[in-house]
Order: structure tokens, then C-alpha cells, then sequence
């Protein structure tokens, strides 16, 4: 007999999974608020259409309503865009602008935290620098990077979520190895 | 020639960097969890049959709702006939006495 999740077992998939969505988020969109309201809007959809659904197939479910979230969101974005530029043409420029991890680096270290150790410094510009990677990549080989390395779906289950073929996971899987190999070693980037 | 690195290096420092994010986007990230359980739909049963919890559970909690308002109904519907049907016989009895004139003192006290 199928046992249905409980609201303490939703409550523990969601605190296991919910600081790594919202980095999934946040490698997809580069904002903070949006990425958050994200992460929100997939687990409400979770809770509320997937709430009874038997705990070993929340991580795929959930996955799949985050990916789905995020591509509503390049949707909205795209829209908002191409209404915003067919009516002002004076779009402000900073949206275009790069972002650079090592900006996120350099405010966090002003903080009035104690400075970290060497190490601990070193660590956090290599994780900004593979973020930036991560960020750079194809959206679909990022998403199939995360989630079947990061996330452990298998190659099934990645494609459930991608809503794509099993072959295409590992093609995007194999070409986002390759990117992010070159991208870190053009930085200087040794993994410890 | 690049060699390809190892996934999981990158994933191993990904999962501390998760442990780097600041109070309010983990309190964000709390509240945003304890609204998403709110929203939790609750399936409890609308009544218990206590020598067929199998069958309760078998079917769906709308189902379950029709039955109960039928019984109801029905209960209702039963009890007015009979009601009714009381109610007719004793204007029946009391008729026959009238006309037998028979009538149980009592009718005329009151």
C-alpha cells in the first residue's frame, strides 16, 4: 500500500530542499526577491496540488514545479520587457549590466563579521567563481547539471522533471562538464 | 585537451555554500515553508464505519458527503411519513368515536 506524505514529512522535504532551490533560483534569475518568490511559488503548488502525494516523489515533483516556476518567470520577464521597450525606449541600462559574483564577495566580506581565514576566503571566491560558471551556462545544461549531480535525481527522473528525453539529460549533463571544466580553468580555478 | 572534472568537487562546495546565506533570506525561506504547510490540503474523514474502515478510506471524501446528506434525508423523509401516518390514525379513531358517540370523556373536559 502507497503511504501518503504527512504534514511533518512535506515540512522535512521542504526544509532539506529549500536552501538549495533557492540557489537553483538564483543561478536561473541573478535576483534575490525574485528567486525567493520563487522558490515560495513552488512550494505552494507543492504543498497544495502535491501535498498527499507519497513522500519518495516529492524531490521529482517538486523539481519539476521549480523548473516550471522559473521558466514562467523568463516568460513574465520576456513580456515585461518587450512592453516596456515597445513603450518607453528609454530602458535603464542596468539590467544589461554583468553580474560579478566577486561583487557579492566583497560586500558580504564588509560586513561586521570577523575576517575570515585564509582558507575560508579562498573557498568562498572559488564557490563565487563556480557560481558565475554556473550562472554563464545554457539554461537547460545548467538545469541538468543541477539537478541530476546536485539534486542525485537519475537520468529518468532528471528527464521527468526537464520534460525532455533521457539521451538529452546527458547531453546536457556532458556539455556542461566540458564548459564548466574549461570556464574554471581559464580562471585559474584548481578544485580542492 | 580539457579533462573534465569531477561533478561532485563542484557540488560539494555548492552544499557550503548554502550554508553561507544570510538570516533574513533564511527566514524568508522559513516563512515561505510555513506558508506552502498552510496550504496543505487536510483529508479527514467526514465519518467513521466502524466494521468497514477499509471501505471508508476506499472511497472519496465528496462521496462520503452525498451519503451522509441521502441518510439524512431519508431519515428526515421516513420520519415525517410516519409522523403523518400517526397523526391520521388518531383523527381516524377520534372520527369513528364521533360518529359511534362514543367520545372519552376527556374530550369534553377540555
Amino acid at each position: 500500500m502507497v503511504k501518503l506524505s504527512s504534514s511533518a514529512e512535506l515540512s522535512q522535504f521542504l526544509t532539506s530542499v529549500e536552501r538549495r532551490a533557492y540557489k537553483h533560483a538564483i543561478y536561473a534569475v541573478r535576483d534575490d526577491h525574485a528567486a525567493l518568490d520563487i522558490v515560495q511559488d513552488a512550494m505552494i503548488k507543492l504543498a497544495e496540488k502535491y501535498g498527499d502525494k507519497p513522500a519518495e516523489e516529492l524531490p521529482m515533483l517538486f523539481q519539476r514545479i521549480l523548473q516550471n516556476t522559473i521558466r514562467d518567470y523568463y516568460r513574465r520577464q520576456k513580456v515585461r520587457s518587450a512592453w516596456v521597450s515597445l513603450f518607453s525606449g528609454l530602458q535603464s541600462r542596468h539590467d544589461d549590466e554583468e553580474f560579478d559574483p566577486l561583487d557579492v564577495l566583497e560586500d558580504s566580506e564588509n560586513q561586521s563579521t570577523p575576517a575570515a581565514p585564509e582558507a575560508s576566503l579562498q573557498q568562498r571566491q572559488i564557490i563565487a567563481l563556480i557560481e558565475d560558471a554556473l550562472g554563464n551556462l545554457p539554461a537547460r545544461q545548467r538545469e541538468a547539471f543541477l539537478l541530476r549531480y546536485w539534486e542525485g535525481l537519475d537520468t529518468n527522473e532528471t528527464a521527468a522533471a526537464m520534460g525532455c528525453t533521457e539521451g538529452s539529460v546527458k547531453t546536457h549533463c556532458s556539455r556542461a562538464v566540458h564548459a564548466l571544466s574549461v570556464s574554471l580553468k581559464a580562471k585559474g580555478v584548481e578544485l580542492p | 585537451m580539457i579533462t573534465n572534472l569531477d561533478p561532485e568537487k563542484i557540488t560539494r562546495l555548492l552544499t557550503l555554500s548554502t550554508g553561507q546565506l544570510d538570516q533574513s533570506t533564511l527566514l524568508a525561506l522559513s516563512s515561505a515553508r510555513q506558508n506552502a504547510l498552510q496550504r496543505q490540503p487536510v483529508r479527514a474523514p467526514v465519518f467513521a464505519l466502524s466494521m468497514a474502515h477499509g471501505i471508508h478510506r476506499l472511497i472519496p471524501s465528496p462521496i462520503r458527503l452525498w451519503v451522509v446528506a441521502g441518510l439524512l434525508i431519508a431519515t428526515t423523509v421516513i420520519g415525517m411519513g410516519y409522523w403523518n401516518h400517526v397523526q391520521e390514525q388518531q383523527i381516524d379513531e377520534t372520527d369513528l368515536a364521533i360518529l359511534t358517540d362514543d367520545m372519552p370523556i376527556d374530550v369534553f373536559v377540555n
